[in-house]
């Protein structure tokens, strides 16, 4: 039997459309990142050919530190976007529900 | 330079390196064979003052420290950015500043892996786990584990998990400290052990959460200037061109392009494989990282400090490379870093401070050896709190006594705790003086990525886990973890002895990691008493918690 509050909450839209974006939006980050990285690491481990060519013809940097460098820098701005956005969507959202729940 | 002499060179580099590589980059300490060095005072007068400058904080957060609240998680009032930077502390720790250089001097390409490893899991930690745990638990990642199972038998294998990753870090960290001890400030390993022991237990039974957080803090900026500053220097030498950094790093290298690609440190990709996922998994499931989540007053304050945290250590990843293949042009190779034998003067993993020192003579030579012992001291005081508070809070109060246990007392529980934990690292630390300590850092990672994380990652986010699929999980990634790694290598031969490992890899988490998770689904779906059916229906309960917050403990100002 849950308890009552819960279920209110469970039970409201808003509580619903929380729920549904914020859990797609952190599911497709991190599904985003993983790959990347498990690319990377099979790269390493398959393609190590590849990995070690130059990126163009006079450069001596190689599509894996290119790779290693986008990882590094992806990581960040995707952190950064994640937060940037959450906290201007995900935050209101929940603020309202609590008001409507009666919560602080 | 003759062939020959460059094979020189390379060999002695490689013995070093060999004996560390992933440990130090992954967070251990082990620095392999050392000499004592000749006493250098301006290190020591500025560590002096770093531990003065730490001691006044100490004295301070004491004060501030009068509840378990404010013990373990610093009364929820640390601010996003200062736990950011701390979090951020915790991984640019002297392993990765010396460490990783290390690696990159020898190998080249394949030691990136180590830092590409750790930015795949911070942003992936705060997507999927960051506001959760700060929604469902209240000071360890136990507590968001046991939020609805049977509280007795989950503490217990949590905290095995948990106790079995703190000491075997704490363990390498000992030791790293003590070695780097003698190599940067000429003074005896013993004295080095037992005075870090001793710092390390004022900062936690004294300050709590608050002092390890602003040690850890303080010692992050110094990091990051010191690191920057030879980053730049190294560029200013290279007229700020990427280009030549690396063309000139592969015409200096023995093994020329070579080290532009992957391929001269692993070649299996099984062994590929582990240390990918060790890097990115291991770190999830870190106690004394997942505790800082706690710190802060809420999931908005948990998601900005992750934030803060990946932009620093992104940052310091990015100076790394810099310094990493800087090192290979400026140090490999130069007579004044190099002894007689051809060996680098005081091993392998010396030359990040050799280049501090090419770029910024003995001042800064000082500083950056200050530091990077402040490093040591800032993590062992982090995983000591996530020890004492495992102890205290998990097993003591939560599990053990069935009475109510007041707030002096558990917060005197946790005191002696750490006064046991800071002996037991005297002890470990002496012990393990001439071992080789190499497995012990990469135990703790993989017993983290092979049985806290699957615990704790399913328990959040599967409503049909039960407490026999988190045992059955937590055994099999617990002995497989370190049966593997007593099978392979660094133990096997290593310490053991024998001609050839019987698991030819490093890391084990390749088959731990995800024999742990199938353990947890085999034993959750088998699973048919009505216990695990009331543990299946509260977990509508705990969603609702980890989405909203609904019901946590709400924060105190400092």
């Amino acid at each position: 039997m849950l308890q009552p509050d819960i279920q209110k909450c469970l039970d409201h839209p808003k509580f619903k459309q929380l729920a549904k974006t914020r859990g797609r939006l952190s599911m497709l980050f991190g599904l985003i990142v993983t790959l990347n990285y498990g690319l990377y690491v099979l790269a390493m481990s398959f393609l190590p050919n590849f990995m070690a060519r130059s990126w163009s013809e006079k450069s001596s940097v190689t599509y894996g530190i290119v790779f290693a460098v986008f990882l590094i820098v992806s990581g960040m701005l995707s952190a950064g976007l994640y937060t940037w956005w959450a906290n201007r969507k995900f935050d209101v959202l929940r603020d309202e529900l609590m008001k409507d729940l009666g919560h602080e | 330079m003759s062939k020959r002499v460059w094979t020189a060179i390379y060999g002695g580099l490689w013995g070093s390196i060999l004996l560390s590589d992933t440990v130090m980059a992954s967070g251990g300490g082990d620095i392999g064979d050392v000499e004592k060095q000749p006493v250098n005072m301006t290190a020591i007068v500025m560590f002096l003052i770093f531990v003065l400058a730490t001691l006044g904080i100490t004295w301070w957060a004491a004060r501030h420290t009068k509840t378990k609240d404010d013990f373990y998680a610093a009364g929820g009032g640390i601010k996003p950015w200062q736990n950011g930077t701390a979090i951020a502390g915790d991984f640019m720790s002297a392993a990765t500043f010396l460490g990783i250089t290390a690696a990159t001097f020898g190998f080249g390409f394949d030691a990136l892996i180590l830092a590409v490893g750790v930015m795949a899991a911070w942003p992936v930690i705060l997507f999927l786990m960051a506001e959760k745990l700060r929604n469902l638990g209240s000071y360890t990642f136990i507590d968001v584990v046991s939020y609805r199972f049977e509280k007795k038998p989950i503490r217990i294998i949590s905290a095995i998990g948990s106790l079995s990753v703190i000491i075997f870090y704490l363990i390498a960290q000992m030791v790293g400290a003590g070695k780097l001890i003698q190599l940067l400030f000429g003074l005896d390993y013993v004295y080095a052990i037992i005075l870090v022991s001793f710092l390390m237990i004022c900062y936690v039974s004294f300050g709590g959460m608050l002092a390890t957080t602003w040690v850890q803090l303080i010692k992050a900026i110094l990091l990051l200037i010191g690191g920057s500053f030879i980053a730049f220097m190294v560029m200013k030498n290279l007229d700020f061109n990427f280009e030549t950094l690396f063309s000139r790093a592969a015409e200096h290298h023995p093994k020329g392009k070579d080290i532009l690609g992957p391929g001269l440190w692993m070649q299996n990709p099984v062994a590929i494989i582990s240390i990918g996922l060790t890097m990115m998994f291991g770190i999830m499931g870190l106690p004394h990282i997942l505790m800082r989540f706690f710190t802060v007053k809420n999931s908005k304050d948990a998601r900005k400090s992750v934030f803060v945290a990946t932009s620093l250590m992104g940052y310091f990843y990015l100076l790394i490379i810099v310094i990493g293949y800087g090192a290979i042009i400026f140090i490999m190779g130069n007579p004044d870093y190099y002894d007689g034998a051809g060996k680098i003067l005081g091993g392998g993993n010396m030359v990040a401070l050799h280049l501090t020192h090419y770029m910024g003579g003995d001042i800064m030579l000082g500083f950056m050896s200050a530091v990077a012992f402040a490093t040591i001291l800032a993590v062992v005081a982090g995983l000591t709190l996530a020890g004492a508070a495992t102890i205290a809070h998990d097993l003591y109060a939560k599990t053990f006594k069935t009475t109510f246990v007041t707030n002096a007392e558990e917060i005197k529980v946790s005191r002696i705790a750490t006064f046991v934990l800071g002996g037991i690292s005297i002890i470990l630390g002496i012990a393990f003086e001439f071992q080789n300590v190499a497995f012990v850092a990469s135990l703790a990672l993989a017993i983290a990525a092979s049985v806290n994380f699957p615990i704790l990652i399913v328990s959040i986010y599967w409503s049909k886990m039960t407490t026999t699929g988190a045992i059955g999980g937590g055994v099999v990634g617990l002995v497989f973890s370190i049966g593997l790694i007593i099978l392979g290598p660094s133990v096997w031969v290593d310490v053991l002895g024998y001609e050839t490992p019987i698991y030819p890899h490093i890391y084990p988490t390749f088959y731990s990691m995800p024999l742990a998770f199938l353990a947890i689904w085999v034993f959750s779906y088998f699973d048919k008493s009505p216990r695990a059916e009331k543990e299946r229906l509260l977990f509508v309960e705990q969603y609702v918690r980890s989405e909203t917050g609904l019901g946590i403990s709400t924060a105190k100002k400092h």
